[in-house]
């Protein structure tokens, strides 16, 4: 009883004490409240058969309750698309995190400043390209009559079409997904070590540190914070790899090879009339197998004694 | 000293945030406000009706317009101010993006959002079926006796019967391409006459051949290089590259992407043994080099492109008419010393010894009134429709303002008093251009092309070429119909079967492309046979015999 | 001296490697990019008769003329800046509140904060309900339907909160014992101190409304109000033939690559005269400076 009460007592406490705690989080929740949460009354379309005279909340439940999802499993080869998507999200990872952290590590050991600006600066020139201008250049440069060959043939090689080559498109498309996002990604991780106290190097240094060791005791730490959560946010992203760039880079010769959850429907559905239920229940579908991701992904680095998102 | 200025910033914002909230309604968005706006204008219409009889214009309209088309600036054009000066209205715009037009207006469908006038939707038919009993459009007037040039294009197309939904028209069809000869769809050959003259072929504008000719003259301009271009030659090229392969296939299989009536059942058209005959020809030219070799990643008229840059012997596209025209100024311009004349056309006759040929597309986008719209409104525009249809306003929207900008003498020859430069974007003359869009909302080309004297259009293009290709083909065509019956029945097991027939093409380029064509193509068949028979099954219930 | 002697040597042997490294990797950036701007300044007949040349013969303006024509991408140049401006502050807003009030520690509800902001990560309601709901907010058709909507981006926002919960607790005891208010300690230190973070969300949440055109697409139907990304697109779509068989309208320009290339340069070159001043912000040491203050 007592316990109870102090708790209670210490929780009003508690409240008043953090006030302004609560002033802060004020405005962002009252925003997320109002555009996020009002609207989530539209997640009831996964259940629902949409008419449009009805609204969605007049719209008639489907029968059975679950017809939406089952429609995705009724897709032929719904779950060859289903694992791909697992492979290449891991793939994207893979090859997509430890890029940025590897250049930023690389340009922060550059001595001359200003050459460091400069190469800071044109490693996010590609994120300025879209999809379609890198489908393009690709292309250019990999085309029978491309750049690529170009140059092979000038060595005397023999003209290799890469454009139709199915194990060669999933690297492709991790590679340009690297070459796209590295720079622009490695921002985050130079702002994080620029928080990093120059005290600590010099001090480093007094002990004789050599350059690996300050990278790997000083930078490394600094920076970690930053690398977990970005993992753990890419891993709550699994399933959404690479839509847009995929559409862009494939070719019909290829495309089945690189063929994930979201390139699948839409090509199996684009021709259907819009089916709001449908859509609605393949992203809630998605959305809780991320979330899953997500929070195992957050468990493991808490296990392993690192912050997580939440 | 640095927090009051931050404080003062966030109370602008949040200021700002709640002005905008409250002027949501007023001056700058009439996009939503437009349904109840609309109400209040309607109640004046009463008290004026009795005018009405005397001048039906008699009441201003004001209404905005969803469109693809047109632009703010749009009232200022000559043509389109005096039909709102003739017509006593004024509109506004409300644009939609070209590249998210699917979101935009499926949303605004969605959320009963549409403004009264809705030049245009989404051309799936399924959908136009769904938003129709649904209840987003007010259905089309079917007594259009008042505007006999609109009532002449229902009467002359099919389309306008198969739009009916409960026998109620709910959109008014653009007619794509209306002009005298539009019975044929207008993908034709075009070549280089050029060419084949350096190549010693004496070929007429429009040249006759049969399909093994035809291969014959690609392999010589393969070997000859008339054009000297070396490695950069395509002898035959597509418009959309591989991506037209398919569409081309259907010299041989009509059927390819669709369903084929055997023994008065519906069938799934693509198994037919005719498909690999197909893709046996097409695999032939491309293994020969006779085709461009990547093409398969083609994109967005790409084909069409290197054919207009100079690159290809002959091309097979959609040339109708004013594309026709414009593909012919384009080459004169882009290639040194090509001539109009340089360009014809090839007639294919296949192995049967006729002209496989399909029936035109008839329309592309539509007019619609929202269910908000007021019937003054769906009158008004439908007398403007009408009015624009009149000879006197094609000219007008095809030269611009009379006796400012054209003369026509005693003959009926029109003299331009400015030059295309003037008339295109940035040019003095801009609005002759841009007014088109006006037209746009009507009817989508067209209908100047074949005005008698248009300065526009060269007689060799019109009738040397396009006219003479038209009248060929009608005397030994081997003519499939478009089955608009099927291709508009809605059902549940059909219309998830749509999205394979129409991915049917990368497989067909697969099969091409791979060294076991049958083997890819069968697969492509016994994939999807289980899915076909179940479409087939809900086609013949209704259309079987 | 002795020691700066050693430190030299160094220098020569990683740095060599390492400036190579870079200058490589800067080279693989660089070449399908500059195959980009060359292509920019190419004509139609240039790019499909030639396409693999590395300097235009002839190089024209042309698909820059083609996206200037007429006043409409002036005018959505002044949208696009009214938009990202306005944009940046009111996202910067919510983003640093709600992360610095999500980084405090020991506050009751503090776990149901957190799942409730990252939830929303996750879920949410689709397309129409959004649209409805800006809609009855009266936004649809101003200017504000472009900023408000969309402004928090929950990825930001745990990038910077991870920074506040970073910074040393005894910073803030200390400046508590001083009497200091929280919105002081706020405004006056822990802000400062994350300035590398607050500088890569101003640069992200700029780009992102600078290439912001979907919202624009749903929301605006007046072009007069239209971003300039929108008005691109759209300048884009009318240069090529795609859909359907729609004719190409007359005098439009016709080399849609060409105008995709120079589409990017155009909207490239704002940020890119942004990102130096931001630079300054990345230079180590910031943390120092302030903490000794």
């Amino acid at each position: 009883m007592t316990t109870v009460e102090t708790r209670k007592k210490n929780l009003g406490k508690r409240i008043l004490q953090n006030k302004w705690v609560y002033l802060f989080l004020l405005p962002g929740i009252a925003y997320l409240i109002l555009f996020s949460y009002v609207p989530m009354y539209g997640l009831t379309l996964a259940f629902k058969d949409f008419k449009i005279s009805a609204g969605i909340f007049g719209s008639p439940w489907s029968d059975p309750l679950y017809k939406n999802f089952a429609k995705m499993f009724d897709q032929p080869d719904f779950w060859r698309a289903f694992f791909n998507t697992f492979r290449m999200g891991f793939w994207y990872i893979l090859t997509g995190f430890p890029m940025p952290i590897i250049l930023a590590m690389l340009l922060n050991e550059l001595k001359a400043n200003r050459y460091k600006k400069v190469l800071q600066t044109v490693y996010t020139f590609p994120n300025f390209l879209s999809w379609v201008i890198i489908g393009g250049l690709m292309t250019t440069l990999f085309a029978s009559d491309g750049f690529v060959n170009m140059i092979i043939r000038m060595c005397g090689g023999e003209t290799y079409n890469f454009l139709t080559d199915t194990d060669l498109i999933r690297p492709l498309l991790y590679a340009s997904n690297v070459w796209k996002g590295a720079g622009w990604s490695a921002i985050m991780y130079l702002a994080a070590m620029s928080g990093i106290s120059p005290e600590l190097y010099e001090a480093a240094e007094v002990d004789g540190a050599n350059r690996f060791h300050k990278m790997l005791y000083i930078t490394w730490p600094g920076i970690k914070p930053t690398a977990v959560i970005l993992l753990i946010l890419a891993f709550g992203g699994i399933m959404n790899n690479g839509f847009d760039q995929i559409l862009n880079m494939v070719n019909p010769v290829v495309q089945d090879a690189a063929e994930n959850i979201d390139t699948y429907i839409y090509r199996k559905t684009f021709q259907d009339k819009p089916d709001y239920g449908f859509s609605t229940a393949m992203g809630l579908s998605k959305s809780v197998i991320n979330f899953v991701f997500l929070l195992a992904a957050n468990k493991i680095a808490k296990l392993l004694g690192e912050g997580g998102v939440m | 000293m640095k927090k009051s200025l931050f404080c003062a910033l966030l109370a602008a914002v949040m200021a700002a945030s709640c002005l905008s909230g409250c002027s949501g309604g007023g001056e700058e968005s009439s996009s939503t406000a437009s349904s109840s706006s609309s109400a209040s204008t309607a109640e004046s219409s009463q008290d004026t009706s009795s005018d009405a009889e005397a001048d039906p214009y008699a009441e201003h309209l004001s209404f905005e317009v969803f469109s693809i088309d047109g632009s703010e600036e749009m009232l200022e054009y000559p043509l389109v101010a005096e039909a709102c000066e003739k017509f006593n209205m004024d509109f506004t715009v409300q644009l939609v993006a070209w590249d998210n037009w699917d979101d935009v207006t499926r949303t605004l469908a969605a959320t009963d959002s549409f403004p009264e006038v809705i030049a245009w939707y989404n051309l799936n038919y399924a959908e136009y079926v769904e938003w129709a009993q649904e209840g987003v459009f007010k259905a089309i007037p079917s007594d259009l006796s008042a505007y006999p040039n609109l009532e002449e294009l229902t009467e002359k197309y099919t389309i306008f019967d198969k739009l009916l939904v409960d026998g109620e028209l709910y959109a008014f069809p653009k007619i794509k391409n209306n002009n005298p000869y539009n019975e044929y769809d207008s993908y034709m050959f075009a070549y280089r006459r050029d060419w084949a003259n350096a190549m010693g072929l004496n070929y007429e504008p429009v040249q006759d051949l049969t399909w093994d000719e035809f291969k014959e003259y690609l392999y010589m301009v393969k070997e000859q290089d008339p054009g000297q271009l070396g490695d950069r030659l395509v002898p035959f090229d597509f418009e959309n590259g591989g991506n037209s392969w398919c569409g081309f296939a259907r010299k041989w299989n009509p059927y390819i992407s669709g369903y084929k009536m055997v023994d008065g059942q519906y069938e799934w058209g693509a198994p037919d043994p005719s498909s690999l005959e197909a893709i046996n020809e097409i695999k032939e030219l491309y293994d020969n080099g006779l085709l461009m070799t990547d093409s398969y990643t083609d994109a967005n008229n790409a084909g069409k492109e290197r054919f207009m840059a100079g690159r290809s012997a002959v091309i097979y596209s959609n040339l109708g008419p004013s594309i026709l025209q414009e593909t012919v100024n384009d080459m004169v311009t882009n290639i040194e010393g090509f001539e109009e004349e340089d360009l014809g056309l090839f007639t294919i006759k296949m192995d049967d010894g006729k002209y496989a040929v399909s029936q035109m597309d008839e329309w592309w986008g539509s007019f619609a009134f929202d269910n908000s719209c007021r019937d003054e409104v769906i009158d008004r525009w439908l007398a403007v429709g009408n009015w624009l249809l009149e000879d006197e306003q094609i000219e007008k929207y095809a030269y611009g303002v009379e006796g400012e900008d054209w003369t026509k003498d005693a003959d009926g020859n029109v003299t331009l008093n400015y030059t295309a430069e003037d008339a295109s974007a940035g040019g003095s003359k801009e609005y002759i251009t841009n007014q088109r869009a006006f037209q746009k909302f009507f009817i989508l080309e067209g209908l100047d092309i074949f005005l008698e004297g248009n300065p526009n259009t060269s007689d060799y293009v019109i009738n040397d070429l396009f006219k003479t290709n038209m009248e060929r083909w009608d005397t030994n065509p081997n003519y499939t119909p478009t089955n608009y019956d099927i291709n508009y029945y809605s059902s549940p097991e059909k219309d998830a079967f749509a999205s394979i027939l129409s991915g049917t093409s990368d497989d067909f380029i697969q099969a091409v492309i791979s060294d076991d064509p049958e083997g890819v193509w069968n697969q492509f068949i016994e994939e999807n046979m289980a899915q076909a028979e179940k479409a087939c099954a809900e086609i013949n219930e209704v259309f079987g015999e | 001296m002795a020691q700066n002697i050693r430190k030299r040597k160094k220098i020569e042997t990683f740095d060599i490697v390492n400036v190579c490294i870079l200058t490589l990797l800067m080279f693989i950036v660089l070449i399908p990019f500059y195959l980009t701007v060359i292509q920019s300044f190419m004509t139609q007949q240039e790019y499909i008769m030639n396409s693999n040349t590395l300097w235009p013969k002839d190089p024209t303006l042309g698909n820059y003329r083609d996206i200037f024509v007429g006043s409409t991408m002036v005018r959505s140049f002044g949208n696009s800046v009214f938009y990202t401006v306005t944009g940046v502050i009111f996202s910067m807003f919510l983003t640093t509140t709600l992360a610095y009030g999500l980084s405090r520690k020991n506050y009751p509800g503090r776990a149901f904060f957190q799942n409730m902001v990252i939830f929303t990560m996750y879920f949410s309601g689709g397309l129409i309900p959004f649209f409805l709901l800006v809609k009855q907010l009266g936004l649809i058709g101003t200017r504000w339907s472009i900023v408000i909507p969309s402004a928090l981006s929950i990825f930001n926002m745990i990038i910077l909160r991870n920074f506040f919960e970073q910074l040393p607790p005894d910073l803030d005891e200390a400046a508590t014992l001083d009497g200091a208010s929280p919105l002081r300690i706020f405004w006056q230190i822990d802000l400062p101190l994350v300035k590398p973070a607050i500088a890569t969300l101003v640069l992200f949440y700029a780009v992102g409304r600078w290439n912001e055109w979907f919202n624009a697409s749903l929301f605006l139907g007046n072009a007069k109000l239209w971003p300039m990304q929108l008005e691109l697109r759209q300048i884009l779509w009318s240069s090529t033939s795609i859909v359907g068989n729609i004719p190409p309208e007359a005098g439009r320009p016709s080399f849609s690559e060409g105008i995709k290339a120079a589409a990017v340069m155009v909207t490239m070159l704002p940020i890119m005269l942004v990102y130096p001043f931001l630079q300054r912000y990345f230079v180590k040491g910031v943390m120092i400076g302030a903490i000794k203050s």
